[in-house]
C-alpha cells in the first residue's frame, strides 16, 4: 500500500541473558498508515515497547536486532549508516517514555534541555531563535513560560511528561512513538496529556503509535489496534473491529478479564496461567498453555500471521 | 451489621525537617497534612474501597489502621479497642487480626528468604505450633491461593509477578485475621493476571468471612470487587457510597471527574469527559475552604472559605459538597 508511513517486516530483536537467548520481538510484520494513531496493546514481556525502540534503533544491549526490515519513505532504517539514523531520530522519528522523571536530566533547567535539542540538530540556530521557538512549543503544549527556568524536580508529573513531549515535537517529526506515556500519571493527569496527544496530532499532522497496556487508553485513542504476546504480533484490525469481534482467544481473554465498570458484572472470566518465560517458551503457540480453545495443531508450531478479510490475526481457529 | 473498624476523625500530619538556617527565622513548625480528618466505619466481611490519586492519603489511612503509623490526632477503634493507645504487646495480638497486602510483592518479599520460610514468618513471631504443625499450615495457605506446596522452597525470584502476589496473600492469610488491608494490590501484576488475583481475594474472603480495605487508584478494579467506596482527594473523603450507588450517581465533583476520566475499554460506550484542568494541590498548604474548589467548575464563592462536611444527602449516600448535589 503507498500510504504506509512505516513498513515493519519479518523483524525479530533478541537478548542474551545469562539464561540463554530471550526472543523479545519474534517475526513481527506491521504496517503503519499515515496520519492514523497505531495503539500497541500487550502485557509487560510482550516486547511492545521493544519493538518501539527497534524502530529508531535504540535497542540498548546486549538486545540486538537479528533480522528483518523497517522501511520508512522507501529507505531501511536498520541498514542506514548511523548519521543517517541520528537524523532521522527526533526530526522524522521521535519517541515518548513512560517516566518523565528519568527521561529529562535532573540537572538541566528546562530551557536547556531545549538549548541542546535544537543546537544538535541545528549547530547555527541563535540564542534568541531558540528561545522563541522554545516558548512557542511550551505554549502549545499548556506551559507558562515562566516554567522555562525551572529544574525537573520543580515541575509535577504531569507537567514533566508535557515538557517531553514538547521536546519530543520540537524538531517537528512526522512519527511519533509513545511508550507508556501515562502509565506514571493519576487518572485525571492522563486524561489530560492524552488530550493534548491527540491536538498534537491533529495539529501537526502526526502519525503516532501508542504502545500501552491499557485497553481503554487505546479504545479511546486508537485508529488500529496491535496485539503483542510473549514477543509475537498476536492480532492487528481496526479499534472497531477488534472491539466489536476480537479473533485471537488471547485478545478475547483480555477483552472479558478486564474490569470495566461500565459493566458491572460480579464473575468476570480471568485467563488461566500467566506470560511465559521466554527463556524457556511453550512449543507450538506460546499462548497455547493459557488457551481454552487450543488443539493438536496448536502444540506443534506458532501459528503464522494470516488475512481474515482485511484482518490479521495468529491462530489455527482461522487457518494457516 | 456490626462495625469491625470505627475511624473516628483521624488525622496524620508529617513535620517538615527545617533547615537550621530555617529554623532561625521561623518558629512555625510545617507539616504535610497526608489525611486531615477521616471518619469511616467498616462493616464486618465488606469490601470498603479507598479510592484517589497519589496525595490523597489512602494509603496513609490504610497504614494508620493496621497500626504502622500512629494517627497525630483522632481514634480508631478495631472491635471497640483504639488502636493508637495499645501498648507493644497488645498491638502485636492485633496484628493478628489485621493484615496487610502492599503493592510490590518483589519488595514485600525478603530475597533470601524462601517462600515456605516466608510465609511460615507471622506463625514463627507469634508462637503458634511446632515445627512441623507450621509446615502444614504454609502448605495449607499456599494450597489456599492457589499454589503447589512445592513452592516452599522457591526464591521469589524464581516466580512471577502473578504467584508471587499469592505468596503475599498466602502470608496475610495464615494468622486467619479479620480485617485485611490490601493497598494496590493488582497494581504491578500483569494485565492478564489481575482478574485472577481480584477472584482469589474474593474467594478467600467467603472462605474465610475476612472483611477488606481495598486501596486503589484503578475505579475500574474497585468497581470490581468492593461493596462501598469511600473517594479521597487531598486528605479527605469527598464522597462515600454504595459502588452501584456511586458510579450510578455521582454527586461530588471530584468523583464525576475522575469516573469520567477513566479510559473504558469498549469504544462503543464513549462517554462525555469532565476533566479539571490543573493537578492535585500541595498537602502542605491545602487551599483553604473546600480543598477541590481550586479546580472545580461548580466552585461558588462560599467554596472558597467554607470546608464542607460529609453529608448523608440520600440514604447510605455521604458527600461533602453543598453545590453540586443540589444544583440540580
Amino acid at each position: 500500500m503507498s500510504d504506509n508511513i512505516l513498513d515493519i517486516q519479518r523483524l525479530s530483536v533478541a537478548y542474551q541473558s545469562p539464561y540463554g537467548l530471550v526472543r523479545a520481538v519474534d517475526d513481527v510484520s506491521i504496517s503503519i498508515l499515515k496520519g492514523e494513531v497505531l495503539g500497541l496493546v500487550g502485557e509487560s514481556g510482550s516486547g511492545k515497547s521493544t519493538l518501539g525502540l527497534a524502530i529508531l534503533r535504540l535497542v540498548p544491549p546486549p538486545g540486538r536486532i537479528v533480522k528483518g526490515s523497517i522501511f520508512y519513505n522507501g529507505v531501511d532504517l536498520l541498514r542506514v549508516d548511523d548519521e543517517t539514523i541520528q537524523k532521522i531520530r527526533g526530526r522524522e522519528i521521535s519517541m515518548v517514555f513512560q517516566d518523565p522523571s528519568s527521561s529529562l536530566n535532573p540537572l538541566m533547567k528546562i530551557k536547556d534541555h531545549f538549548i541542546e535539542l535544537f543546537r544538535t540538530h541545528e549547530p547555527n540556530i541563535s540564542d534568541k531563535d531558540v528561545e522563541e521557538r522554545s516558548i512557542e512549543i511550551l505554549k502549545r503544549l499548556g506551559i507558562p513560560s515562566e516554567r522555562f527556568n525551572d529544574y525537573p524536580h520543580q515541575l509535577s508529573g504531569g507537567m514533566k511528561q508535557r515538557v517531553y513531549i514538547g521536546l519530543a515535537i520540537a524538531l517537528n517529526p512526522k512519527i511519533l512513538i509513545a511508550d507508556e506515556p501515562t502509565t506514571a500519571l493519576d487518572v485525571l493527569i492522563e486524561a489530560q496529556i492524552l488530550r493534548l496527544l491527540n491536538r498534537l496530532k491533529r495539529e501537526l499532522n502526526l502519525t503516532m503509535i501508542l504502545i500501552t497496556h491499557n485497553m481503554g487508553v487505546v479504545a479511546e485513542n486508537a485508529d488500529r489496534i496491535a496485539v503483542m504476546y510473549a514477543g509475537k504480533l498476536v492480532e492487528a484490525a481496526s479499534k472497531e473491529e477488534i472491539f466489536a469481534e476480537p479473533l485471537h482467544p488471547y485478545t478475547q481473554g483480555l477483552f472479558e478479564s478486564a474490569p470495566n465498570f461500565l459493566r458491572r458484572v460480579r464473575n468476570i472470566a480471568s485467563i488461566p496461567g500467566e506470560p511465559p518465560d521466554l527463556i524457556n517458551p511453550p512449543s507450538g503457540c506460546l499462548f497455547n498453555p493459557r488457551c481454552p480453545k487450543r488443539f493438536d495443531k496448536c502444540l506443534k508450531e506458532h501459528p503464522p500471521l494470516i488475512d481474515v478479510g482485511g484482518r490479521i490475526v495468529a491462530c489455527y481457529l482461522y487457518g494457516g | 451489621m456490626e462495625n469491625i473498624l470505627v475511624v473516628d476523625n483521624v488525622k496524620k500530619y508529617f513535620p517538615i525537617e527545617k533547615s537550621f538556617i530555617e529554623r532561625i527565622f521561623s518558629k512555625e513548625k510545617t507539616y504535610v497534612k497526608a489525611v486531615d480528618g477521616v471518619s469511616f466505619k467498616v462493616l464486618r466481611g465488606e469490601v470498603l474501597g479507598l479510592v484517589g490519586e497519589s496525595g490523597s492519603g489512602k494509603t496513609t489511612t490504610g497504614l494508620m489502621v493496621v497500626g504502622l503509623t500512629k494517627p497525630t490526632y483522632g481514634r480508631i477503634l478495631f472491635d471497640g479497642a483504639d488502636i493508637a493507645s495499645l501498648s507493644s504487646r497488645e498491638l502485636r495480638q492485633l496484628r493478628k487480626k489485621i493484615q496487610m497486602v502492599f503493592q510490590d510483592p518483589m519488595a514485600s518479599l525478603n530475597p533470601r528468604m524462601k517462600i515456605g520460610e516466608a510465609v511460615e514468618e507471622p506463625l514463627r513471631i507469634h508462637g503458634i505450633g511446632s515445627a512441623k504443625e507450621r509446615r502444614e499450615m504454609v502448605s495449607e495457605a499456599l494450597q489456599k491461593v492457589g499454589l503447589s506446596p512445592s513452592f516452599m522452597d522457591r526464591f521469589p525470584h524464581e516466580l512471577s509477578g502473578g504467584q508471587r502476589q499469592r505468596v503475599v496473600i498466602a502470608r496475610a492469610i495464615i494468622l486467619k485475621p479479620e480485617l485485611i488491608v490490601a493497598d494496590e494490590p493488582v497494581a504491578m501484576v500483569d494485565v492478564s493476571v489481575r482478574a485472577q488475583i481480584l477472584d482469589l481475594l474474593l474467594s478467600l474472603k467467603k472462605e474465610y468471612g475476612l472483611t477488606y480495605i481495598f486501596i486503589t487508584h484503578d475505579l475500574s478494579a474497585a468497581s470490581y470487587v468492593c461493596d462501598r467506596i469511600a473517594v479521597m482527594y487531598l486528605g479527605k473523603i469527598v464522597e462515600l457510597a454504595n459502588t452501584d450507588e456511586l458510579f450510578d450517581n455521582p454527586m461530588h465533583p471530584y468523583t464525576k471527574a475522575l469516573i469520567s476520566a477513566v479510559p473504558v475499554p469498549d469504544p462503543r460506550l464513549r462517554r462525555e469527559k469532565f476533566i479539571p484542568s490543573g493537578e492535585i494541590p500541595s498537602p502542605i498548604n491545602p487551599p483553604e475552604g473546600c480543598r477541590f474548589h481550586t479546580r472545580c467548575p461548580y466552585a461558588i464563592e462560599s467554596c472558597r472559605k467554607n470546608e464542607p462536611t460529609l453529608e448523608e444527602i440520600l440514604r447510605d449516600h455521604f458527600v461533602a459538597c453543598p453545590v453540586l448535589p443540589f444544583s440540580h
